[in-house]
């Protein structure tokens, strides 16, 4: 009798503690980055539940995939091989712009671009919590994956790396209430900050004054300002605007042109210095 | 001893299988990517709810704090969050558990509602203090909602698949 009483204060100040720990990690964690090697050791006790239900998850990938006839598989396969040789020559026009383009701004006085290396992901799960969301990533510390860096996909500005385990990261989507990132009109030159909305598939162009050239169709890229994303991604383009809010100035929605859903591969963008 | 070991591996991998739905019900559901995502059952608290009413004081509470650490890391959530609210949620029931074991179905099903709102409340609440912006806060209500709906059929076949647990 006298152990048992001896167990349940023992396992009370077991509870206690665990309470203050997790109060103690919540605001050590929401205010600093002290706790990254304890996330990343726990990303990798997760990781393989990661994955397995990714396999679950793309099984009907895999049954598609098996359903498919050869022939119209050959067919697929020739179509890649053109599109892979189009895009090879497109490349090559690329390098020489490029170049052109570091001589001009070295000509003008101004820095070249910064390179940025460029790693590949495929997309594990997609996550909506309070805190956001999330799509979760196959790359992590071990690839030098850092908390802040852009991520894109073929079509343009997906999110950025908010939080990252040793082989996974997690990416806040542009869609998200919390992700906003400075923004210009390619056709005008009209700046902004565009911000989710929390809807799928839309975002909003804050900061733009009432007067400024804006048409449905044009689109945003990233103005490279403040540093966290490069110059020239290709982000949103509009969809609808309302000119004459008075509250709130011009309001414009846009449609990302980034979808990890379809995509399920992206690029982490980091900085080669 | 054998019932233990027993007990602790049915636990461990009803943990495991917990986390491995919770990651496994969104991109089945939430393609494209949207509101879908909301339609999920918390496994995990259901799972904490349907052991601390049948089973007082087991699993231990470092069970439920380890595993809302691990969800923590995959909603990149602070760390401790979840950790708290499923810690709380256990010690909550293994405290009051005849209470809890005593009700009706129903009642069941609206006290199990009323504890996963007062979680999603207090995660919402958190993260808004440390700067969220909490733009489709209400979404967060639906998971509640479609886990307590599901309560009378998870807690038979819970019962089912756990019995022998439950005997230790």
């Amino acid at each position: 009798m006298h152990g048992r009483a001896a167990n349940l204060r023992k396992a009370r100040r077991g509870t206690l503690l665990l309470f203050v720990v997790s109060l103690l990690t919540i605001v050590v964690d929401a205010n600093s980055g002290l706790l990254v090697t304890p996330r990343a050791v726990l990303s990798t006790f997760v990781s393989p539940i990661v994955y397995v239900a990714e396999a679950v998850g793309s099984l009907d990938n895999l049954v598609d995939e098996m359903l498919v006839a050869p022939g119209a598989r050959v067919a697929e396969r020739r179509a890649l091989g053109r599109e892979i040789v189009a895009l090879r020559t497109e490349l090559l026009d690329m390098r020489i712009l490029r170049e052109e383009n570091t001589r001009l701004r070295k000509s003008l006085g101004g820095t070249a671009r910064v390179e940025l290396d460029k790693v590949v992901a495929d997309v594990i799960a997609f996550t909506s919590g309070p805190g956001g969301s999330l799509i979760t990533i196959d790359v992590g510390s071990l690839q030098e994956i850092e908390v802040g860096d852009p991520v894109v996909d073929g079509q343009g500005i997906s999110g950025q790396v908010v939080d990252t385990g040793l082989s996974t990261s997690q990416v806040l989507q542009v869609t998200d209430p919390s992700h906003s990132l400075p923004v210009v009109i390619e056709r005008t030159g009209v700046q902004g900050i565009v911000s989710g909305t929390g809807v799928d598939g839309f975002v909003e162009l804050e900061g733009v004054s009432v007067s400024s050239d804006v048409q449905v169709g044009d689109v945003m890229v990233t103005s490279g300002l403040g540093g966290r994303f490069p110059y020239g991604y290709p982000v949103a383009e509009v969809v609808s605007y309302v000119a004459d809010d008075p509250f709130r100035g011009m309001r414009v929605y846009a449609e990302p042109l980034s979808n990890p859903a379809i995509s399920r591969q992206l690029v982490v963008l980091r900085s080669s210095e | 001893m054998q019932s233990d070991a027993l007990a602790n591996l049915h636990l461990g991998m009803a943990m495991v299988v917990g986390l491995f739905l919770y990651v496994l019900a969104t991109p089945l559901i939430a393609v494209p990517v949207g509101y879908g995502a909301w339609v999920r059952v918390e496994w995990i608290p259901l799972m904490l709810f349907f052991w601390g009413q049948r089973c007082s004081g087991w699993p231990p509470l470092w069970v439920p704090w380890l595993c809302g650490l691990l969800v923590d890391v995959l909603r990149a959530d602070p760390l401790g969050l979840n950790a708290l609210c499923f810690l709380s949620l256990s010690w909550l029931l293994s405290a009051r558990y005849e209470w809890f074991r005593g009700l009706a179905l129903l009642r069941q099903c609206l006290a199990l509602l009323v504890l996963l709102w007062m979680y999603a409340g207090f995660s919402l609440g958190v993260l808004f203090i440390f700067g969220r912006d909490l733009g489709t806060w209400w979404m967060t209500l639906l998971p509640p909602l479609i886990t307590a709906t599901l309560w009378p059929i998870s807690t038979v076949l819970l019962m089912r698949i756990h019995a022998r647990a439950m005997h230790v």
